[in-house]
Parts: C-alpha cells; structure tokens; sequence
C-alpha cells in the first residue's frame, strides 16, 4: 500500500499538465472548446532528462578505458548494459532536439471543458475520440495524438 | 496533437478556386487514404461532409464545406484527417445515452448527490437525444452504416474541386 502510493506520487510528479507548454496562440473554436498551438516548455526536457545526461556520459567514457573491448563487448553485458544504452539514445535525441533544430517543439494543444462536454453529452463523443486517436498511432493519415492529460476543470489533447 | 503547419485543403481551394485535375487526383488518393485508414480501425469519421446545398448563394458554399477543413497539410504537403469529435465505432462505451443512463442508474443506485447538478435523468436525456437530432445528417444513428455516404461526399468533393463550383 505504501509503495503503491509512493508511486503514484512520483507519477503524478512527473505527469504532464498544462504548465509544461506555454500557449502561443488560439487557433480554432469550435463547440468542443479551443485548439491552441502551444510551445513546449524548455525547462521540461532539461528536468526530464539532465539528471541521466551526466551520469551517461561518465559511463561512456569510462568504458573505452575499462575494457579495450570497445562497442562490440559492451553489448554482450546484459541487462545491466541495457540500462545504459537505452538512456544514452535518449541523451542522443534530447541533443537533436536542443541543438539540431534549434526551436523548441510545438503542437496543437484542444482543450475542453469537462462541464461543458458533460451537461452537452458529449462523452461518448469524447471517448470515441480519445479511443479511435489512440487506436491510429502511428497511423500516416491520421492527425497523431502525442499526449492526453487532464486537471480539475479541463481535458487536454496535444 | 500535431501541429500541422500547411492549412486544410478548404483553404486551398477557397485561395484556389479551381484545382487542376493532377492536383485533385493526389489530393482524391490521399483523401481516400485517410478515410480507408479511419474505416479500416473500425470508426466512422460521420464530419466528412461538404453538405453543400445546390441552392445556397455563392457566398454560402464555402461556410457550407465542411469537409476540406477537416483535412490538414502537413509540413511535407500531405493530407491528414482530423476532428474525431463525431467518430463513432459503435461500441455502446462511444454512445451517448448509454453513458448518460448508465450515469444515471449509478447515481440512483448509490445515492450520491452531485452538488450543482440540477439536470434530472429526463431532462438530460432529451439533451443527449437533442444533440443527436443536431448531428449532421450524414451521421448515422446508432448501428448504421455510414462508411457509403463518407465516399459519396469525397466524390462530390472531388467533382467541385475540379469543376470549381457546385454544378
């Protein structure tokens, strides 16, 4: 019980909320709400991913000079040897992101009114919606659904 | 979502008026792409209509197009299909008034008092049935194929865009 509430914790910590994009402009209305193209916030991915970055690099580094073995030992190691490679492609594509394109990422945030959609009737219409955007990932024709989250008065798309 | 930078092909053809017809037949494919996607997960767009009236004046049709803008362009020039809100895969989770009476009847059974909730069952389901008269009229009621009428909007897109009215 207690584990499972530290866990929650930490997931609600690290859970995405409005606070992480800041909005740029209104793009569309419509009876649903608002579309917003907003801008994600910088200080997002630095929190997110600065604490591995370090310890990353420490451990590339020391193993050139460890084992003379090089990249083709380093991936018999196992799991532990895992662990450090998956970081280091996330390390490799915060890079891209921060200095291959310069600008920081932007999306179409839709936001709705939970009230709103409720006293409309609209669930079913929202969770066919949020059912079929998720069912589509990956899909090359339709609009992809990166993120969905919700506070106390809202529901956000993006 | 995405943020798709190109516009919507509504726009297009407003700046455009007339599309030439290698343009309508890539736009015409990736239309059909992006429906057949939609058709093949098992939904329903039921927004892909141009529900334009022969009659309308002029400056009424393009208010009337409906369908184009729910077809974006991304950086790379092609088509996605947006705006789900009316999707529909005929599960009774995606159906309105089975979650409103279902809603209800857990409200009911449990005794809870939602504060400010001053809409009773009756009242709320003439709402949902309300809405659902304001559906466009290409969208079916429950359990209705409507997979024919979202192509045969694409068609008459297609012809318009090409003829550049609604003749």
């Amino acid at each position: 019980m207690k584990k499972e509430t530290a866990y929650l914790r930490s997931l609600r910590s690290q859970s995405l909320n409005v606070g992480n994009y800041e909005i740029v402009k209104v793009i569309g209305k419509g009876a649903f709400g608002v579309v917003k193209l907003v801008r994600e916030r910088d200080r997002r991915v630095a929190s997110l991913h600065d604490p591995r970055s370090p310890g990353n690099r420490r451990q590339s580094l020391d193993t050139p000079s460890d084992h003379t073995g090089g990249p083709g030992e380093n991936n018999q190691l196992g799991d532990s040897n895992e662990c450090r490679t998956l970081p280091l492609k996330a390390t490799a594509h915060v890079h891209q992101l921060t200095s291959g394109t310069t600008q920081p990422k932007v999306y179409a945030l839709k936001v709705m009114q939970k009230a709103d959609m409720l006293i409309g009737g609209q669930e079913g219409h929202l969770r066919a919606e949020r059912d079929f955007l998720v069912a589509s990932q990956g899909s090359k024709w339709i609009v992809p659904l990166v993120a969905a989250f919700q506070d106390q008065d809202n529901l956000y798309g993006t | 979502m995405e943020y798709l930078i190109g516009g919507d092909l509504l726009a297009l053809l407003v700046k455009r008026t007339v599309l030439t017809e290698e343009e309508t037949r890539f736009y015409a494919a990736e239309m059909i792409c992006c429906i057949e996607e939609a058709h093949a997960l098992g939904y329903i767009h039921r927004d892909v209509k141009p529900g334009i009236e022969t009659h309308l004046p002029i400056y009424l049709l393009y208010t009337h197009m409906f369908v184009l803008d729910n077809f974006l362009f991304n950086s790379q020039g092609h088509l996605k299909l947006c705006d789900f809100g009316l999707a529909f895969s005929g599960r009774p989770t995606h159906d309105g008034e089975y979650l409103d009476q279902r809603r209800h009847s857990l409200l009911k059974r449990t005794g809870i008092l939602v504060e400010r909730d001053t809409i009773n069952q009756k009242e709320s389901r003439s709402l949902v049935q309300k809405l659902n008269e304001n559906m466009p009229p290409q969208a079916p009621q429950q359990g209705e194929d409507s997979r024919p009428t979202s192509w045969l909007k694409t068609g008459r897109d297609l012809a318009r865009s090409v003829v550049g009215t609604n003749q």
